[in-house]
């Protein structure tokens, strides 16, 4: 009877997945996050380039959801292509990341979208309690012996910011979404899709931009169902 | 003419003579960089025309010939680029020396020489003035004639000296920003480059390492402050140096790093040249290379305000999510959790007796479990109408589940509180206190010997201890209530089947019970009881052929019913025993923990 209560107890705790968390957490969840990047990896300070991303960032911002909210974006010194999402609202890209756009404002445009669709659909807190609901169901399943592991887990969840590929592809059409909304020719709205095809060097398994993303191709292949459904969108107003 | 005139005409002539003869002949270079004071014997060695610094040169037997060299090969020393020479010599056979220097009036030869079997072989470096020529010496006649050869090299002046190339050090750093420093060579012949740090060497007796430095940006004000100097640099750079003996420190910065210099024989005036020369270039990539197919379009943002931009609720709206993967599993065994339920609420207990029964027989006993207590209970009621009570004690384990539970809330709290912004820490040290006292409960748990007692009507009918032993197999003994053992029940461990034993007091084998699907049996090891899918029958056997059968009645309580045919001569509260035993060492749960 004991683990039966212990087993509804945490059942209902999976349950709660469903329901979003207060807002304060992405604030503190997303606190912890930046403490552990600025940890690991050194921010740049270069007025140039903060200015430059801080310019295209803040322009994409104000094609979102959520155009009054405020965003930050931090530049970290890292020869990894990669870009993080944290829930409160900070959005960090590598210099190798930075570096290999090119000079491409719209591609950028994409990654930090991308990022920011995470953010505003609070992708980080979802995943935490997806996580919490997974260990749970393992310590139903697997009683103790899963016991201590599976707790650590839960506590290492809270640092870490890798998505489901729902969750990517979500983001990665809130990315078009804005971009389009932004005045870009649709034609180019998967172009840091495409950026990131053709760079050079790909980060590592470790990083998780593109390790925890369905691979590119597929995701090409749902921005441009999407496209398609905004032409389709468009034929049919124009035609009433 | 005079006596005197003619020995002053004798002595101007031999003077003259003498002056041609003492006089040194000087072979310059085409370009007029290096020069040597021939010594006697000496000359142009090759009727061509040599360019630029190339000078090839005779006398007697032996040879010279010197090149100029306009940059080492990038990432190589000029230590590494002698070591490469001699190891071309090594490879010909010949016994070279190890690296000497010979300072002459204008250069220093950086050398090493073997003895050939037309004399004395030399090649190195020449430095002269900061610049480097590949001289080798060959067939000299002996250390003497060699050394006269580096004493009569010179440096000329030029018109306009051919600087050696620039030689462009990177320090470690992002991609694109990188700290590069340009150093001429010919002031730092020596340059070693590693990722961390670059080193530079005036041959042996000067040297400069730079590296970033474990400094924080915050604290370089305040040390420097401690180092009494700080400069500004024109291009922005600030550094301060502290010498001590001939060691110079150095700090500098450019305002998002920190990096150290470390200098030996080095003036501080140099390293401010040298830091002078660095600088950080953007992060961000100018150099625009679209990717196909959009080789043509436009990388630039569109501007803002501008016609093509569409609110976002003009665009089709995104496809709800769907639920992610932990959800739907756990979503799928709750199905499978509520559908057994319902399979066992609403499947009828079969009342078909397996075997044909004696009607003055007590069986078939029905054993249903009574919940809400701390101890594990039963009641067992037999054909005749007698109900007898089971009782086992597991207050320990409860105690240990407790503390578990306990542990998971603390644990929980601990973690999760702070997401609400609410002090958790404190929940962290509960949460290690109660796992360690489940743990101290779980071990006494298992220490202590399990004991099942059988009353009828609150008098004790008979019970079962089990032997407070380790091996690999747990072993009962069945006692009546005065206390004399009527039996011993064992159970054998790693089976494929569970297996159940009961043996007489003279140790005969008397009757057995073993699960009656070794696939179940399997499949329960590894996915739990799935709420009572996976339970077995036991089968009861005494030896030769199955008489009776312990089943598992489909009821939302555990419950079972025990027949056997042929009565064993054995008496029926030992086998009831037996049957309880295997509910209390392997419980029916309706849900899935593993057991």
């Amino acid at each position: 009877m004991d683990k039966l209560i212990l087993a509804l107890g945490l059942v209902f705790l999976t349950g709660c997945s469903q329901i979003s968390l207060p807002d304060r957490t992405d604030a503190q969840l997303g606190k912890k996050i930046d403490e552990s990047l600025r940890r690991d990896f050194k921010p740049v300070s270069d007025a140039e380039s903060v200015t430059y991303i801080t310019r295209i960032g803040e322009r994409v911002g104000k094609h979102t959801e959520q155009p009054d909210r405020k965003f930050e974006f931090v530049i970290l010194q890292s020869d990894k292509i990669n870009a993080f999402a944290s829930p409160a609202g900070t959005v960090y890209i590598t210099t190798e990341l930075l570096y290999n756009m090119k000079g491409d404002e719209i591609a950028l445009a994409g990654v930090l979208g991308h990022e920011m669709g995470h953010i505003i659909k609070r992708h980080a807190a979802e995943k935490l309690l997806n996580r919490a609901g997974f260990r749970s169901l393992l310590l139903f399943w697997g009683g103790d012996r899963f016991f201590a592991g599976a707790l650590a887990q839960t506590a290492n969840d809270l640092l870490s910011v890798d998505y489901s590929r729902e969750m990517e592809k979500e983001s990665d059409l809130c990315a078009v979404r804005y971009l389009i909304s932004m005045g870009v020719n649709p034609a180019d709205a998967d172009r840091f899709l495409v950026r990131l095809e053709n760079m050079p060097q790909m980060s590592p398994p470790s990083t998780r931009f593109l390790d925890d993303h369905p691979n590119l191709e597929l995701r090409r292949a749902n921005v441009a169902d999407y496209i398609q459904q905004i032409h389709s969108s468009d034929r049919r107003q124009r035609t009433q | 003419m005079s006596r005197t005139r003619k020995t002053q005409l004798f002595c101007l002539f031999s003077l003259l003579l003498c002056g041609s003869a003492l006089r040194a002949e000087r072979f310059v270079s085409s370009d007029g960089n290096l020069a040597f004071d021939l010594p006697s014997g000496w000359r142009k060695s090759a009727a061509r025309e040599l360019k630029e610094s190339t000078i090839e040169l005779t006398g007697g037997q032996a040879r010279l010939a010197a090149y100029p060299v306009f940059s080492l090969t990038p990432g190589r020393s000029l230590t590494a680029q002698l070591e490469a020479d001699r190891t071309l010599v090594l490879n010909n056979l010949q016994r070279p020396s190890g690296f000497k220097q010979l300072s002459g009036k204008n250069c220093e030869y950086f050398y090493f020489s073997w003895q050939g079997f037309s004399g004395l072989n030399a090649m190195g470096y020449l430095n002269c003035g900061g610049k480097l020529f590949h001289a080798v010496i060959s067939s000299a006649k002996d250390f003497k004639e060699l050394s006269g050869l580096v004493y009569a090299a010179r440096l000329t002046a030029r018109k306009a000296d051919p600087d050696f190339s620039p030689y462009k050090i990177v320090t470690a750093g992002p991609k694109n920003s990188p700290v590069t420093f340009d150093i001429n060579t010919g002031e730092y012949p020596k340059i070693e480059a590693s990722e961390k740090a670059l080193r530079l060497t005036r041959f042996d007796n000067a040297e400069m390492q730079i590296g970033e430095s474990e400094m924080p940006l915050d604290k370089f004000d305040k040390h420097c402050e401690d180092f009494g100097r700080m400069a500004r640099l024109a291009n922005k750079w600030r550094f301060c140096c502290s010498s001590a003996s001939a060691k110079t420190d150095c700090f500098f910065t450019d305002e998002t790093r920190v990096y150290y210099a470390g200098a030996v024989n080095v003036p501080s005036e140099r390293i401010a040249v040298l830091l002078a020369s660095a600088k950080v270039t953007s992060i961000i990539n100018k150099n625009t290379q679209n990717a196909e197919p959009y080789a043509n379009l436009s990388t630039k943002l569109p501007l803002q305000g501008n016609p093509e931009e569409r609110p976002l609720s003009s665009l089709p709206p995104l496809a709800a999510r769907g639920m992610g993967t932990p959800i739907k599993l756990l979503l799928g065994i709750l199905g499978l959790a509520l559908g057994t339920l319902l399979l066992r609420m609403l499947l009828p207990e079969p009342d078909n007796a397996p075997f044909s029964l004696d009607p003055q027989s007590p069986y078939p006993l029905t054993i249903v479990r009574k919940y809400f207590s701390p101890d594990l209970v039963e009641e067992i009621t037999d054909s005749r109408g007698t109900v007898f009570t089971s009782r086992s004690s597991r207050k320990t384990e409860l105690i240990a589940g407790m503390f578990l539970l306990l542990f998971i809330f603390c644990a929980l709290a601990a973690i999760l509180l702070p997401l609400a912004g609410l002090e958790g820490a404190r929940f962290a040290g509960y949460s290690a206190l109660a796992l360690q006292l489940a743990v101290l409960f779980m071990l006494a748990a298992a220490l202590i010997p399990k004991q099942l007692f059988l009353y009828n009507n609150s008098q004790l009918v008979a019970y079962a201890v089990m032997a407070p032993v380790f091996a690999f197999q747990k072993t009962f003994t069945v006692f009546t209530s005065e206390g004399k053992p009527v039996a011993v029940i064992r159970r054998p461990l790693f089976r494929l089947r569970r297996r159940w034993i009961i043996a007489g007091p003279d140790g005969a084998d008397r009757l057995e019970m073993y699960e009656d699907l070794v696939i179940k049996s399997l499949l329960r090891r590894v996915f739990g009881q799935l709420w009572g899918l996976l339970r077995t029958d036991y089968v009861i056997s005494d030896g030769e052929a199955p008489c009776g059968i312990l089943r598992q009645n489909w009821a939302l309580s555990s419950s079972r019913t025990l027949f056997i045919g042929d009565e064993p001569e054995i008496d029926y509260r030992v086998v009831l025993l037996m049957g309880l035993l295997a509910s209390r060492v392997d419980p029916d749960r309706w849900y899935p923990w593993i057991s």
